[in-house]
């Protein structure tokens, strides 16, 4: 009876299960926080709404054309009705971490069950779903970079509307597509951030297209395809025009600036990448993750990182996600695609401490260009932790499977 | 055995367990610390009242400027007494009105140069001199900052004794930790305005405090920095040049280029040099006159295109005196005898000096301190840790003395050689001692000597170099004043060579000895004799060298002095300014009626320097003002900004205002604070809205229509980007011909007397991209919510009707 239930309501269960772990942050603090980094939160939510609405921003006379106003539309607009309707500085945070992170847990379950389409996949995707919304890594936006969180949460949704518009072009996903672009809008205040996420797409999409096209006619194939990524690339100039349009006004200037930028200092690199490799499968190698100011702590809880159970448990979970690759006749494509971009972007996350570090620093003290990506921790960051979060739904899935396997092989 | 399904949900549950335990600061809430008993700081906080106190109090100045925040900090993150470190507060509740000196300092040069200053004794002088060009009305100091935290900046105390002093800053209100001041309105420049001086130069911003600092400083002026080729002079012949001589980015060139435009070289050029006290002054005692002589240190050995600059010293001080007295400046004592000549900064001597008698009290024993009976070591040691090539030295007992038969002889070729003797002698504290000495100079033109005083808590020590110009016995005398009981002397003596030239010195006659001081009278400066007289130098077109032929100080650099002389070409004549009205639309808007403008003018914006700001020509019409005087109020908290009635009525009738608005009335909504609360106040009812007093020949007028988004959207810029030029090292300025832009319009007004009035648009180009972003996105979004509404209609319709409902769960958004 309760195995009928479960099977039936199976993804109501694990959707309100991401709910539950959403609400969570109600219970975080009482008070109001006060980013300490790049992510002002409310002062006056009235004034912040005035102020992002304009491109000029002056602020101790280094007058910029900011791109604040990509938070307008949905992050100051919200919050200043929010702050209207009476409800606290507070309130308002804790519902928008909430929200993220529901839509985090939500898009990632959902990218999962498209892509998989296996037996144990909800399940799979729960356990991805759940690792997505709380990892070591994610937890420095939650502390500063708020507005990351933005296209962290909607990426893996953005994707699958993407594959999906890509594959078979239709009105409704298209509009939805659009939406959720509409909405992880504030993400792209880092336009570096947002070009991550164009950069996955197109190499989902282009991957998917080489499967896909095996066997098929090459041209006319490629002429549908084409056709859809015009929708997609339409539906993101739709949603991020308000963002991007002012951002070309100065496109030329800011790719001299990245261009003839003077050589990036290494030590700042290294102080934005994961601290140690070995770390860096555990999500913990962030800098400060274990410093200490005068005997405390930055992170109070980050000692018991260091203990026998939790390096093993950081271990495991890695070495789950890499048992996917056991896993690969099955699940070729998707291996093929986050299996590649898991490695490529660990290396590079961990900046010159990488296995690669003689080339990271050779393209970052040669090409100025690459001082655009001088905080691979932010910025590929993103790209690691959701491919690797897939990798581990693989793995579950993969091994849900053969347990099943074995079994029924044992009683046949 | 468990059947596969229980398998599947065990591992499930496990893996469930493993990932939340990992991540168990999501889950316990420890991801947001409230770090009690520790001294990392939340950032879980409650911002004080008082700053949104201040934000209102900001608020309801109608009046454009910015504020500037003291205690310095030079931290993004500022730390604050309220457990708090972040971003300060002000800075968000005051985002257009607020500035302050903060991390990023190495990217902005305005920034820069501040936190340069900001341990000067003449911050507040520099700082009220910059305050109009940087637009800054008011200054916060911020009370509840941790100072301490960050260890060299000054206590809030510390400032605002610093302030309390001045007749030039005013206190204006005090909310909770956070004080109010005020500048005089004398240094008050709106953040439009028209200099009346232009000051064209090819220093950068770090040199505009010893630029303001001169005494012929107009606060209403403009600064072209870095502009060398451009032909400002063509546009505005009222500028005048300023050049420093010798820039001080490299102190080891002897050389500087001075390239100049054909306008520029015609003008008359003098040398001039800063004013701020930092110089060198001589103390030299003449032994025919019998006085001590305080010169001006001259400019020497300086040429321009191969001629020598010929400045005369000048005189600051004279006083008779006598050998064997001693010049005070301060806590430091100056020896006063024949041939001694010591060259000191000009702020040690700035409050006066003293002519002091000393009358020897008892003397110290310093066994053979006349070599009589020897020398100190056999050989001379190396007192020189990181000097290129091999030490050459010699030491020699000889029979020349001033003193008794036998003389010490020291000499080098290269490195410093010297000798020392280490004394166990007792020096009380607070009591004075003259240390004394008689040297000779064999070879070369230095001496140089060095004691340490051993304490029981800490050693002392000091070093002379002294330069001499004969080969005669001459002697030295300085004080000593220990600060603790002193157990051990060692002295040192030199011959310091740096490998150019053999130095050889002779020292006899070593003597300490404790005295009391007798004053003889203090001697002030007078001021009329720190300005140096000018001296006419010509410049040609092209380039110019400057070239400094004396000998470099030790370290290879150029003797300080030197960076404070500068060239200055005079204003041919003050511009003649029109009057500003203008409006602040929105932060990337506003509008400015120039009234009465006669000639080419640069008009100054003191927003920082983007070519996204352009100026358009406006539809400008001029109508006559009919003022009801019980329309016309002056605004609550605007008391000190706002032109009263009568000064209204002046504005009318001279054509200085272009309008009063509607005379319709409106409401400005007033909140007062209820602890953390926001509340309603009272509602104030007017007709006419803020109308600023006269600031330096600009008039806000907060009437000005607002006028529609899109009405320079088909128009051209009145200038091209070669008149829109950088002024004062941060902000925009455009170079306006009447002439030119009202020729052929029908949109200037020409007035009786020939002058022109019209309207100029400022407007921050790149803004019209994010209205027309916004368009896109928001129809985007309109048209996605009307679908999907639509669609949900449709689909909810179709569904009753074929009664079918499962698949939504089992792919959630299909």
């Amino acid at each position: 009876m309760i195995s009928i239930f479960l099977e039936k309501y199976q993804n109501k269960i694990f959707i309100f299960l991401i709910f539950l772990g959403s609400i969570l942050p109600f219970f975080w603090f009482k008070h109001q926080i006060l980013s300490i980094a790049d992510t002002p939160f409310i002062f006056d939510p009235t004034l912040e709404l005035y102020t992002h609405s304009f491109t000029w921003k002056d602020v101790n006379l280094g007058g910029m054309q900011s791109r604040g106003v990509s938070l307008l539309l949905f992050f100051r607009f919200p919050i200043f009705i929010l702050s209207k309707i009476g409800l606290s500085f507070a309130i308002i945070q804790k519902l928008l971490f909430s929200s993220l992170l529901f839509i985090s847990g939500f898009s990632f379950f959902s990218f999962i069950k498209y892509i998989l389409q296996d037996k144990y996949v909800s399940a799979a995707a729960f356990l991805g779903a759940n690792f997505y919304m709380f990892n070591l890594y994610s937890l420095q936006f939650f502390w500063h970079l708020l507005i990351i969180l933005f296209i962290y949460a909607f990426l893996p949704i953005i994707l699958l509307y993407c594959i999906k518009v890509f594959n078979k072009p239709n009105r409704k996903d298209f509009v939805l597509l659009t939406i959720f672009l509409l909405l992880s809008s504030p993400g792209i205040n880092n336009l570096l951030i947002g070009l991550m996420l164009i950069v996955l797409v197109l190499f989902y999409l282009i991957i998917d297209f080489i499967f896909q096209v095996e066997g098929k006619g090459f041209k006319i194939f490629l002429k549908r395809r084409l056709f859809s990524l015009l929708l997609i690339c339409l539906s993101f100039f739709l949603a991020w025009s308000h963002a991007v349009i002012p951002a070309l006004y100065n496109i030329g200037k800011d790719i001299n600036s990245a261009t003839s930028a003077p050589t990036v200092n290494l030590e700042y690199i290294g102080d934005a990448s994961f601290q140690k490799v070995a770390e860096g499968f555990r999500f913990m190698g962030h800098f400060g993750f274990f410093g200490s100011y005068k005997g405390d702590l930055y992170y109070p809880y980050s000692a018991i990182y260091k203990t026998p159970l939790f390096i093993s448990l950081g271990f495991l979970i890695a070495i789950l996600c890499y048992s996917s690759f056991f896993f690969y006749r099955r699940h070729k494509k998707n291996i093929i695609i986050f299996g590649f971009l898991t490695i490529s972007s660990f290396l590079l996350i961990n900046g010159p401490k990488s296995p690669i570090g003689a080339v990271y620093t050779f393209l970052f003290t040669r090409y100025p260009f690459f001082s655009m990506f001088r905080n691979p921790l932010d910025k590929i960051g993103l790209i690691f932790i959701f491919s690797f979060s897939v990798l581990l739904s693989i793995s579950f899935s993969g091994i849900f499977r053969k347990i099943n396997y074995t079994e029924s092989k044992y009683e046949n | 055995m468990f059947s596969s399904k229980y398998l599947v949900w065990l591992f499930f549950i496990i893996v469930f367990i493993v990932i939340n335990l990992v991540a168990f600061p999501f889950i316990t809430g420890d991801i947001m610390p409230d770090f009690k008993d520790s001294i990392m700081l939340s950032n879980q906080v409650e911002v004080p009242t008082y700053y949104k106190e201040t934000e209102n109090y900001f608020g309801s100045h109608k009046k454009i400027f910015r504020t500037y925040a003291l205690p310095m900090q030079y931290l993004y993150n500022s730390v604050y007494l309220w457990d708090y470190m972040g971003p300060d507060p002000l800075s968000r509740y005051l985002p257009d009105k607020y500035l302050s000196t903060f991390l990023k300092t190495e990217e902005n040069p305005i920034q820069k140069m501040l936190y340069s200053i900001n341990n000067s004794d003449d911050f507040f002088n520099i700082f009220v001199k910059l305050a109009p060009i940087l637009n800054i009305k008011n200054i916060v100091l911020e009370n509840d900052i941790d100072w301490e935290f960050y260890k060299n900046i000054d206590s809030p105390v510390a400032v605002r004794e610093k302030i309390d002093v001045r007749g030039d800053i005013f206190i204006k209100k005090v909310f909770g930790e956070l004080d109010i001041y005020e500048i005089a309105n004398e240094y008050f420049l709106p953040i439009f305005y028209s200099p009346q001086f232009i000051i064209i130069t090819p220093q950068e911003v770090d040199k505009l405090p010893g630029i303001i600092l001169r005494e012929n400083y107009g606060v209403r002026s403009a600064f072209y920095l870095n502009q060398l080729h451009f032909n400002i002079f063509d546009k505005v012949p009222a500028s005048y040049f300023f050049a420093y001589l010798f820039d001080d980015i490299d102190k080891s060139r002897k050389d500087n280029n001075l390239f100049l435009n054909k306008h520029q070289a015609d003008q008359i050029f003098n040398l001039e040099k800063i004013n701020h006290q930092n110089f060198s002054v001589s103390i030299q005692y003449i032994p025919e006159t019998r006085k001590v002589v305080v010169n001006k240190f001259p400019i020497e050995k300086t040429f321009i295109n191969n001629k020598e600059i010929n400045a005369p010293s000048k005189t600051l001080l004279e006083i008779s005196s006598q050998p064997g007295n001693f010049l005070r400046a301060g806590k430091s004592y100056y020896s006063i005898q024949d041939g001694y000549n010591k060259i000191i900064e000009f702020l040690n001597i700035k409050d006066g000096v003293e002519i002091e008698r000393t009358i020897v009290t008892d003397q110290v024993k310093l066994p053979n301190n006349s070599f009589e009976e020897g020398l100190w070591q056999e050989r001379p040691g190396d007192c020189t840790s990181d000097m290129e090539g091999k030490a050459d030295f010699s030491l020699k007992f000889v029979e020349d003395a001033s003193d008794g038969r036998y003389s010490l002889e020291i000499g080098s070729k290269n490195h410093f050689a010297c000798v020392k003797k280490i004394f166990k002698i007792n020096l009380k504290k607070d009591r004075f001692y003259k240390y004394s000495f008689d040297f000779r100079s064999i070879e070369g033109d230095r001496i140089f000597y060095y004691y340490n005083l051993i304490g029981n808590e800490e050693s002392y020590s000091f070093n002379e170099f002294i330069t001499t110009d004969n080969q005669e016995w001459n002697h030295y005398e300085t004080i000593i004043k220990p600060v603790e009981d002193i157990n051990e002397v060692i002295l040192y003596f030199y011959a310091p060579s740096d490998g150019s030239r053999e130095i050889i010195n002779r020292y006899d006659d070593i003597e300490l000895s404790e005295i009391k001081l007798v004053s003889e009278g203090i001697y002030k400066i007078d001021q009329d004799k720190l300005l140096d007289d000018p001296l006419e130098i010509k410049l040609k077109e092209g380039k110019n060298i400057i070239e400094y032929r004396g000998a470099m100080e030790s370290g290879g650099v150029l003797p300080a002095n030197l960076y404070n002389y500068y060239l200055k070409s005079d204003s041919q004549k003050i511009i003649n300014v029109p009057v500003l009205e203008f409006k602040k639309i929105n932060p990337t808007k506003y509008r400015v009626i120039v009234h009465n403008a006669t000639e080419n003018f640069p008009l100054i914006f003191s927003e920082s320097f983007h070519n996204g700001w352009k100026s358009y020509l406006g539809d400008y019409e001029k109508k006559e003002i009919f003022l009801n005087e019980s329309d016309y109020k002056i605004l609550d908290g605007n008391e000190d900004d706002q032109a009263g009635i009568y000064e209204l009525k002046d504005f009318i009738y001279r054509g200085y205002i272009s309008t009063l608005g509607n005379f319709e009335e409106k409401n400005i909504k007033h909140v007062k604070w209820n602890g953390n609360k926001e509340i309603f106040d009272y509602n104030e009812a007017y007709k006419i809205d803020f109308v600023s007093k006269n600031f330096q020949d600009t008039i806000q007028n907060d009437n000005l229509p607002v006028g529609s988004f899109y009405e320079t959207w088909f128009k051209k810029p009145i200038n091209d980007d070669e008149d829109h030029l950088m002024v004062n090292g941060y902000a925009n300025s455009w170079f306006i011909d009447p002439d030119e832009i009202c020729a052929n319009s029908e949109k200037c007004v020409k007035n009786s007397d020939g002058s022109y009035d019209f309207e100029l648009i400022i407007e921050f180009w790149p803004q019209r991209l994010f209205y027309l972003g916004l368009f896109i996105s928001g129809l985007a979004l309109l048209g996605c919510v009307t679908y999907l509404t639509y669609g949900s209609i449709g689909r909810r319709r179709k569904k009753k009707e074929e009664d079918v409902f499962e698949e939504s769960f089992n792919n959630p958004l299909n």
